[in-house]
């Protein structure tokens, strides 16, 4: 089958051309849009409390003296049950993101994320169906099953052409996926063009939750602190330096 | 003097990285100064306006380092004209540099105070504040300013150490050594920071756990001299304090076989510096035939 050239002038490139200068768009409008993330002290040191108490559990701890260790030990383990370093303590059960600010903003910023993604794909695809259906573009270099033939042929309902031949909307769908290392080579890494991201987001719970119950989180760091135990490096270092220099004790 | 325009730009974006003190290069104000005012007026393809503010910014802060103050004026007020101290932290705490250079503390302060009431989290604002405090001696406030910004951000290394100083100036050497503690959870093979915890440790009594800590800063990091001097000093310590070692938890065989590697190690290691260390030589000589 030969395919008239004018196709390929006409259709294959303009639609990468578009592609391409509606992803860096999309990239540019993120960046505009995007804000910074606003922290407020008592998150810093509800999560600066966490680390330390894990700090403390790693093998970090071995290094400080046994009573420094001890201390800090009952101080954060009677902390931790208590709402000191929690904070929202009055909170019962995960937080309702309407009630929080600062979950209303996030999701704020998720659908802003999602419209821009969105739009842009339903007005090219609409836009493709338009005007460029009813004939077929591309040859694909593998072979296919007859099942695509519904999906990929749209349009052109012959009952023998080869599934191989497709129409000009599954080369949008090539493209979406392949142009990711074009914007990469135009925008650099970390790109907000690319649209399989939002795909796989749009998958992912819209609700997340990022802010689990905190006081369960304390109580279970609690649990761990009271199990963690301290083998001081500092027991018999005296004859690891020896032996580091090749001598022992009395040598 | 030769200078690579290149060399430096990439010193300049090494001091610019992070906050990790470890990771960046010794920060010497006049040669940055130097070097990034050269690289911003030789206007060559090597930065892009991005990284002109950038510079501007290394800029004011190594001229008003060295006491440059009218280089550092004319950078900041380009950097005012374009990011306006009102709606940017970085430019607020630039400002305020410039009331601190100037002796202006509590107009800094204000300065300081308004941009953190925008953005609360800020470090750079935090830190400061407390500097201008200790700028102005009132180590008190300096200290309790300090102390409530580190119950937040309990992992800042720089402020740990800050803290550690201030108290040592004060004499306070439990919480001082608690400070260190801290920062050695942080960084636990960083031989460095034991040394240190072991010089408090020594100056406020705690011989025993001292030698430990040296040691320990010598498994860390071989044939370290600091850390030889602070077992030898240690031991002798000990052995004018208490005889045979009993009930402690390094006995006299231990001890005895630390102190000869102490003295031979610095003999070795000063005896390879050569004729220059002449002096030194025979310095230590002395100093291990005094108290054997």
């Amino acid at each position: 089958m030969y395919l008239d050239p004018a196709i390929r002038d006409w259709v294959l490139f303009p639609i990468m051309i578009v592609m391409v200068l509606v992803g860096v768009l999309r990239h540019h409008a993120t960046q505009l849009m995007s804000s910074m993330p606003k922290s407020d002290l008592k998150g810093v040191r509800e999560t600066q409390a966490l680390m330390r108490g894990r700090l403390l559990r790693s093998l970090g701890a071995f290094d400080i003296p046994y009573p420094a260790f001890q201390a800090r030990k009952q101080y954060l383990t009677t902390q931790f049950a208590t709402t000191n370093y929690i904070k929202s303590p009055n909170q019962t059960g995960p937080p309702n993101p309407m009630a929080d600010p600062a979950g209303m903003e996030m999701m704020m910023e998720g659908m802003k994320k999602n419209m821009v993604m969105l739009v842009p794909q339903t007005v090219i695809m609409s836009w493709i169906t338009f005007f460029f259906s009813g004939f077929v573009l591309i040859k694909l270099p593998f072979p296919l099953t007859v099942r695509f033939k519904a999906m990929l042929q749209r349009g052109v309902e012959t009952f023998d052409m080869d599934v191989t031949w497709v129409s000009s909307l599954s080369w949008y769908f090539l493209n979406l996926f392949g142009l990711k290392s074009i914007y990469t080579l135009i925008l650099g890494e970390d790109n907000a063009a690319d649209g399989t991201k939002d795909m796989a987001q749009m998958q992912m719970n819209p609700m997340q939750q990022p802010q689990q119950d905190m006081s369960k989180i304390f109580q279970s760091e609690k649990e761990f602190l009271d199990l963690a135990d301290h083998q001081s490096v500092l027991v018999g270092v005296e004859e690891r330096l020896l032996a580091k220099y090749g001598r022992t004790i009395g040598g | 003097m030769v200078f690579n325009a290149r060399t430096d730009l990439a010193e300049l974006r090494a001091l610019r990285g992070g906050l990790d003190s470890n990771a960046a290069p010794f920060y010497d104000p006049a040669h940055v100064l130097d070097s990034a005012l050269r690289i911003v007026k030789s206007n060559s393809g090597l930065i892009d306006e991005v990284e002109k503010w950038a510079l501007y910014e290394q800029i004011v802060v190594a001229a008003y380092d060295t006491g440059d103050v009218t280089t550092g004026n004319s950078y900041l007020d380009q950097i005012l004209a374009k990011f306006p101290p009102k709606d940017s932290s970085r430019s607020s705490r630039l400002l305020g540099l410039q009331f601190e250079s100037t002796g202006q503390f509590d107009k800094a302060v204000e300065v300081y105070e308004a941009a953190l009431a925008k953005d609360e989290s800020n470090i750079g604002l935090h830190k400061r504040i407390i500097t201008a405090l200790r700028a102005q001696g009132r180590k008190q406030e300096a200290i309790e300013g300090l102390v409530r910004y580190l119950d937040v951000f309990m992992s800042d290394i720089e402020g740990w150490l800050e803290l550690s100083s201030l108290y040592l100036g004060e004499l306070m050497y439990q919480q001082a050594a608690f400070c260190l503690e801290e920062v050695i959870l942080l960084r636990p093979s960083n031989h460095l920071y034991h040394l240190r915890y072991a010089d408090i440790l020594f100056s406020f009594g705690q011989v025993e756990l001292a030698l430990k800590h040296y040691c320990r800063a010598l498994e860390l990091c071989t044939d370290n001299v600091r850390a030889f001097y602070g077992i030898r000093t240690s031991i002798l310590a000990l052995a004018s304090k208490n005889d045979k070692g009993r009930g402690t938890q390094v006995d006299v065989e231990t001890r005895d076989s630390l102190k000869k590697l102490a003295e031979e190690q610095l003999s070795s290691l000063y005896a390879k510096a050569g004729k220059d260390a002449a002096t030194i030589n025979t310095i230590l000589k002395a100093w291990i035939q005094e108290r054997a």
